[in-house]
């Protein structure tokens, strides 16, 4: 222990003091600056606006009506001012998002900077944007604003041509297969693979049997490895009755895996329902079906008891 | 020699390995006043870490001559120190390749060289060698103990990226976390489930779930579960660890605390501290001078001072007659006592410095292999290379132990190159250390003849510290009684208030040791494999 002075150190009670005192700054200085943004809102000295608007917002990154100003004012700036301030505006939003990933207000001001941009449609520019993206699914990646975001830049890189577009869906299939790859839960990741794989079978029907059959053998896969998954099960059922339709549902193909992963684990839920679903669109084993509604009514998941009963 | 050193104690620890170290830094965290010598002049005796010069002199240890002490009246008696360097037998160290290149006139193919010895031994620092090689559970003993008491913001550790098995003939990964098991093209979808399922039944159940059901050896447990040959030999071999005839309850257990430690800091279970694992004993020693914990390596030690009327131990003696006395008790090392000449069990250990990884990878990687098989016991397979800074680039070291040494040394190098095929061969071997580690773990006892000495024992076979740990632990509370709290966590700067100033950002108290000679420091500026930071791979600690 140290010779000069006493040290003391902090108990868990001083700590909380400690704590609760410098949220109570925070919050007093919060309101201070607020009102005075809102006090300054008319005037027009905007580049102040901006400065104290940007202050606040950096700590606050969640406040509606900050964001809203800053598009008002640099709106109102002339054509070549407001491409500097769009670009900063950009940066700004990069810092707030720093504190906060999942701020609903960071990601839409980003996405408005860049409709008010497309008119200078830069490549480098979106390309730098999916970086970031790609930067933040790597800390998170299941944070739902990014994919939306991500998924908004991609429509705008589309190609044009033909022959590039099929590459392009393909590339993009390719990523979130790695990503499903390391956390199958990733329900974003198979929820946007549900629309590329829609767009790539629209552009190029003919490859639809093929590919199919591979997003059969992934989602089966799925559902082996992890079968209380709900991501995976989602998909599922998209791909059999919204993509391959009922008529394409076969028996052997389809049917008989899900039955047998049925044996294995015989209280799954999600199996089960499955398995009444397709039981029913291919009119067959309805005494079975009935009985499985039934347990899962009344033991299994006595929650949607109701969701059950109406499927009899 | 001894100027301003004081010479009275609560605790003096003799030796700086791993049990030693630990109950030192949780003493002095407590406020007892510890002097902790070593005779070496490293840090970390059978857990020690060395360049490549340092361990070609460690080779070449030699035996300090024995200096007798009269005891100074007649109530003293004098235990005298055997060498603790005995631990070690037949240590060898061979290379493959020349010393060096001749300087022919030759001006034909710089690039194909062959590599020498002098070349390696200009990288000399770039190596780090351990002793005592060892893996951390990320949820075991010794991180949970980093983390409580703080002493993980003196290290850093990388994850142990890749974990093999046998299969086949070859060396595959090791599939444990869903991700893998997702991944993998060589398991069919039902054994997937299955062996998900038996993942997740290990990781959920409880201690008190196993029952009369659990009886049975796990081999035949898991086969009950519907796994193949393949799934067992992966769940005995390469999660549960354990050897073929080892109960379900051990099998659970040890299956359960490796699927704990996935995810933690990654996708493995493991980590690698940066820079070796002699890093550890530093750690621990560091926070003990932090507290006020006094250091002296290669402190001349002739033996342990004793109160004849009462036979309890009362100090250590240095060679030149100076005594150092210690009020509650002095912790000492195993290896220091003359009985462990006379320890028969020891385990094998091999280091293969080589120049080529045993499974090719476009990264980086730390990498555990283990092998076993029926009636055999687990052979402990670790690779480091320059990612955890253990070795230059494109060097490798391979380390090599068993649990219990049942297997010749060279048996296993074949079945190792017999498992790497062309990808890695003997060509790839520039030289080999071997030696044998006495292992006393089973001859120490915490209490010997003698009361106010407490004997700690050095390193087992097994891959992990929670052994070293828990022995810390209990011989603290022995000493301590459970009322005195093991290593807490040593406060934050923040909340370290000195009164008589109102500032409360003053730092804490991390830039006083206490040394006494040049030949005792622990000084963090002069040692530059001491990191600060605690990232991991993936996250902090």
């Amino acid at each position: 222990m140290p010779v000069h002075g006493q040290v003391k150190i902090r108990t868990s009670a001083e700590q909380k003091a400690a704590r609760e005192r410098e949220r109570a700054e925070k919050l007093q200085l919060y309101l201070t600056e607020y009102e005075s943004i809102l006090n300054n809102r008319q005037l027009t000295d905007l580049f102040a606006l901006l400065k104290q608007t940007e202050n606040t917002l950096i700590n606050h990154p969640d406040c509606f009506t900050l964001w809203n100003i800053r598009r008002e004012v640099i709106l109102k700036l002339d054509n070549d001012k407001q491409k500097e301030y769009l670009q900063k505006e950009l940066q700004i939003t990069q810092l707030c998002l720093k504190s906060n990933v999942k701020s609903y207000s960071c990601w839409n001001q980003r996405q408005w900077c860049l409709k008010q941009l497309k008119e200078n449609f830069d490549l480098n520019l979106y390309q730098n944007e999916l970086q970031l993206c790609q930067k933040f699914l790597e800390i998170d990646e299941r944070n739902f604003h990014c994919w939306a975001y991500r998924y908004y830049l991609l429509e705008h890189l589309c190609p044009s041509s033909s022959s590039d577009i099929e590459t392009f869906y393909d590339n993009e299939l390719t990523f979130l297969r790695s990503t499903i790859g390391h956390n199958l839960s990733n329900y974003s990741a198979w929820h946007y693979r549900s629309k590329y794989l829609d767009k790539l079978l629209e552009h190029n029907p003919i490859r639809r049997s093929n590919l199919l059959l591979k997003e059969w053998e992934l989602v089966l896969n799925a559902v082996y490895t992890d079968c209380s998954d709900q991501a995976a099960w989602f998909y599922l059922r998209w791909l059999l009755f919204k993509q391959l339709g009922v008529e394409s549902i076969t028996e052997t193909e389809h049917i008989k895996p899900l039955e047998e992963l049925d044996e294995i684990e015989s209280e799954n839920k999600w199996c089960m329902l499955a398995l009444c679903q397709l039981w029913k669109e291919k009119k067959i084993n309805d005494d079975k079906r009935r009985n499985y509604l039934e347990r899962l009514a009344n033991h299994i998941d006595t929650d949607r008891a109701a969701f059950y009963r109406d499927q009899i | 020699m001894f100027e301003g050193l004081p010479r009275e104690y609560d605790v003096i620890v003799v030796g700086t390995g791993m049990v030693e170290s630990i109950l030192a830094a949780a003493c002095a965290r407590n406020g007892k006043t510890v002097l902790h010598i070593d005779t070496n002049e490293y840090y970390g005796a059978e857990w020690a870490s060395f360049s490549l010069n340092g361990l070609i002199e460690w080779t070449q240890m030699q035996e300090n001559p024995k200096i007798d002490i009269n005891p100074q009246d007649d109530t003293e008696k004098i235990l005298p120190i055997g060498n603790p360097l005995n631990v070690f037998r037949n240590v060898e160290l061979k290379w493959n390749i020349e010393k060096t290149n001749e300087q022919t006139t030759t001006t034909e193919n710089e690039s194909i060289k062959p590599i020498t010895l002098d070349v390696l031994e200009k990288q000399s620092r770039k190596f780090n060698i351990d002793l005592t090689p060892k893996l951390y559970y990320a949820s075991g003993g010794l991180i949970d103990l980093l983390v409580q008491s703080n002493v993980g913001k003196y290290c850093e550790f990388k994850l142990v990226s890749r974990l093999l098995f046998e299969r086949n003939g070859q060396i595959d990964n090791v599939p444990s976390s869903r991700a893998d098991i997702f991944n993998s093209n060589d398991i069919s979808l039902i054994d997937k489930r299955l062996l998900m399922k038996v993942i997740m039944n290990c990781s959920s159940m409880a201690i008190e779930d196993l029952n009369e059901e659990h009886d049975i050896p796990f081999i035949e447990y898991l086969k009950k579960q519907k796994l193949n040959d393949t799934l067992c030999h992966l769940i005995i071999n390469s999660i549960s660890m354990v050897d073929y005839n080892a109960s379900t309850k051990e099998g659970i257990i040890k299956a359960k605390r490796y699927l704990d430690s996935i995810g933690r800091y990654g996708n493995s279970p493991f980590l690698y501290p940066l820079y070796g694992n002699g890093e550890m004993c530093q750690c621990f020693c560091r926070l003990c001078a932090v507290f006020g914990g006094f250091y002296f390596l290669r402190f001349p030690l002739a033996g342990f001072t004793i109160d004849s009327l009462n036979n309890q131990c009362t100090g250590i003696v240095s060679t030149t007659g100076e005594r150092f006395r210690a009020r509650d008790m002095v912790i000492c090392n195993n290896s220091f006592l003359e009985s462990v000449s006379s320890n028969k069990n020891v385990i094998h250990r091999t280091v293969l410095f080589t120049n080529k990884s045993i499974k090719s990878s476009e990264k980086e990687e730390v990498t555990y292999l283990r092998l076993s098989a029926q009636n055999k016991t687990g052979i402990h397979i670790i690779e480091v290379g320059f990612g955890p800074g253990c070795a230059p680039d494109g060097f490798f070291l391979l380390y090599i132990f068993q649990e219990s040494s049942s297997e010749n040394t060279d048996e296993i190098i074949e079945q190792l190159l017999r498992l790497t095929g062309d990808n890695f061969t003997r060509d790839n071997i520039l030289g080999q250390l071997t030696f044998d580690q006495v292992d006393t773990m089973s001859t120490s006892s915490s209490s010997s003849t003698l009361s106010k000495l407490i004997v700690t024992h050095g390193p087992d076979g097994s891959i992990d510290h929670d052994s070293a740990v828990e022995a810390a632990r209990n011989l603290f509370y022995e000493i301590y009684s459970n009322r005195e709290e093991f290593l807490a966590r040593a406060p934050d700067p923040e909340d370290i208030i000195i009164e008589g100033t109102d500032n409360t950002d003053e730092t804490n108290n991390t830039d006083e040791t206490n040394n006494t000679d040049e030949t005792s420091t622990i000084n963090t500026a002069t040692d530059d494999t001491l990191a600060t930071k605690t990232n991991t791979d993936t996250e902090a600690l």
